[in-house]
């Protein structure tokens, strides 16, 4: 230990002392292999963040984002005209990302749980591949599938529901069915990875524990819920921050493929990414999109503030910052 | 000592035991049930009769099982489904290996010890601000299309996905784990930073390194955003891209195929093609399905610890 100590500052000493231009030399592998990583940051992030100019001009193709007419905050006219539209589009984000996120946790520490009780190794494997199965697939995929099985004529369940003598649904004109649909979508799709990250971190739990428990006198469920849950914890808030981190970029993929922007749905379907794809490049308005691209950008900025608010007063330790 | 013997599990009374985990079997079991149940009726609907279909609605077995739905689109369509096949695939196989590149280059250096490399934590911090703050899609939009030059060509479908900074960190703590003492070791012995990085670093992150390749692998193929923004020639329009333009227009792309003349006395079979253009966007999934998951569940585990 004290020899690397050592070895460490002898090294420390002269790095300090070294002109940058001799560190580059010396050190030209470390300056060399992230500049792809840089560009890609810079062209695909930073840019598009300067790029926000944009909601205080009147863009045109000729002169570009940062050479068109400056129009001030005359974009925002548009937003606030449309502003029904934004609530709905915020309403929409926050209903079904939030229960999404709190349901998917409920279910995946459960199935994980009920993973952990199965003896049977052969069993577990094959049904955790099997739930595996959807993360893999595709939403365009997912939405034709769930075709086969809500179609209002062909569709599985209405056949099912006539057979029982119920009245068929119209799944695909009614908006009240999609809040549902969507959450219990995003949750089935996400079970099988999300069960097998907790399942995985129980498994690494300390088994001295539940046998102590055990000889204590505590029961299955005193045991799930005073060991299990509480050594969960850190990966359960790992898993928010990283779904929370979705939200913005998320959802587009899901919401076209389920509905194909669906008009008659769009009142509990449409979010904010939709919203800003229907605005600017459907509608190419880019003049009402640059407006709700900023406020897409300061809502993502926010929700990621308040996650990690929430965090830090879990646990400080697993905060972002 | 004889619960020690029996292994980990706690072993119970066996009354109660076999009460409640009989309900998790079932539990457990019903949800993959259910995981697998509708692509298995999308899969019979594809090989089903399309009057049947349209009479009788979708079923769990084939009813008047053929063919004739896939005999269709390859004579039909074949030259499209193709070439979209052609681009997912060209895009999946450049995108992983420039995308794995940048980011285990980039991971690399932010992961050097600060008396190493001084830059290491700025790096790190450059990308992590990504995660926090975006300028959302239009100034994105704008400037691959107008200044990047990125619309209807296939690096459009490429480069826009070089450095996911989840992954990166991924990546970044693989390389945290390499133990410290085999690169002194190597230095001692005159290895040069480059030949550390390609002898050492990277033969020992594999387990990461093999994650983030299936999963950009996954994120490529799958992908969705970048050919809806992006591309507008059907020439390049991807597996994905097609399925979802057969959803919306069916009749469209199938009507003005050679069949247009005898048109009124068939039934275009559009349930089924639609279910048969999903087996073959999901096909190359399920063949590569055994391999990718188990590197997968060890990929999540290393993931899933902290950055």
């Amino acid at each position: 230990m004290k020899k690397n100590a050592a070895a460490k500052k002898a090294a420390a000493i002269p790095g300090k002392r070294m002109s940058l231009m001799q560190e580059i030399r010396k050190k030209w592998f470390f300056y060399l292999i992230p500049i792809p990583g840089i560009l890609c940051l810079i062209l695909f992030s930073y840019l598009p963040m300067a790029g926000l100019y944009v909601v205080f001009e009147r863009y045109t193709y000729q002169g570009g984002l940062f050479g068109s007419e400056f129009v001030g905050l005359q974009n925002f006219k548009f937003f606030f005209m449309n502003i029904d539209n934004a609530i709905r589009a915020t309403r929409n984000t926050l209903v079904i990302n939030g229960l999404s996120i709190v349901i998917g946790v409920v279910v995946n520490v459960g199935l994980a749980i009920m993973l952990n009780e199965i003896n049977a190794k052969r069993y577990r494997k094959i049904t955790q591949s099997v739930m595996l199965f959807p993360y893999f697939i595709s939403w365009i995929v997912v939405g034709m599938v769930a075709l086969a099985l809500l179609d209002e004529d062909t569709g599985m369940i209405n056949s099912i529901i006539s057979a029982l003598g119920g009245t068929p649904v119209d799944w695909y004109s009614n908006p009240d069915y999609w809040w549902p649909i969507m959450i219990f979508t995003t949750v089935w799709k996400g079970a099988g990875y999300g069960s097998i990250i907790y399942f995985c971190a129980l498994t690494g739990f300390d088994q001295s524990l539940y046998e102590a428990a055990e000889i204590d006198g505590a029961g299955r469920w005193q045991r799930i819920r005073r060991i299990t849950i509480p050594l969960l914890k850190p990966t359960v808030i790992i898993m928010f921050l990283l779904n929370v981190g979705g939200v913005l970029a998320g959802g587009v993929d899901q919401i076209m493929g389920m509905t194909s922007l669906n008009p008659f749905l769009l009142e509990t379907t449409d979010t904010i990414a939709t919203f800003v794809y229907r605005s600017a490049i459907q509608n190419g308005q880019f003049e009402s999109a640059s407006a709700i691209t900023l406020y897409q950008s300061m809502f993502g900025f926010l929700l990621v503030m308040g996650a990690n608010l929430l965090v830090k007063k879990v646990d400080p330790d697993y905060a972002l910052f | 000592m004889k619960k020690m013997k029996t292994g980990k599990k706690i072993q119970e009374m066996p009354s109660r035991r076999t009460k409640e985990s009989v309900l998790c079997y079932v539990v457990v079991g019903l949800v993959a049930i259910s995981c697998f149940l509708p692509f298995w009726i999308a899969f019979v609907a594809s090989i089903s009769d399309e009057t049947a279909i349209v009479n009788e609605g979708f079923s769990l077995l084939p009813r008047g099982a053929s063919l004739e739905t896939y005999r269709f689109i390859l004579n039909n369509k074949g030259t499209m489904l193709w070439r979209a096949y052609g681009v997912s695939f060209v895009s999946v196989l450049i995108g992983t290996v420039y995308s794995v590149s940048v980011m285990s280059l980039f991971a690399y250096a932010a992961a050097q010890k600060k008396e190493n490399f001084r830059f290491a934590n700025a790096l790190s911090f450059f990308a992590w601000f990504t995660m926090i703050f975006s300028g959302g899609l239009l100034p994105w939009y704008i400037l691959c299309t107008r200044y990047y030059g990125l619309q209807n060509n296939v690096w459009a479908l490429i480069l826009p996905y070089g450095m996911n900074v989840f992954y990166m960190f991924v990546l970044k703590n693989n390389f945290r784990a390499v133990p410290e003492e085999l690169v002194e070791a190597a230095k001692i012995d005159g290895a040069s930073d480059a030949r550390i990085f390609f002898t050492i670093a990277l033969p020992l992150a594999k387990v990461g390194l093999v994650s983030v390749i299936l999963f950009m692998a996954l994120q490529y193929w799958n992908d969705f955003y970048l050919s809806l923004y992006l591309i507008t020639k059907t020439d390049l329009y991807t597996l994905q891209k097609l399925l979802y333009n057969m959803m919306s227009n069916i009749s469209a792309l199938l009507s003005n195929s050679t069949l247009q003349s005898a048109r009124e006395h068939i039934v275009l079979p559009s349930n089924t093609a639609r279910m048969a253009m999903t087996v073959f966007t999901v096909l190359p999934v399920m063949v590569f399905y055994p391999f990718a998951q188990r590197y997968f569940v060890k990929g999540i585990t290393v993931g899933a610890v902290k950055g």
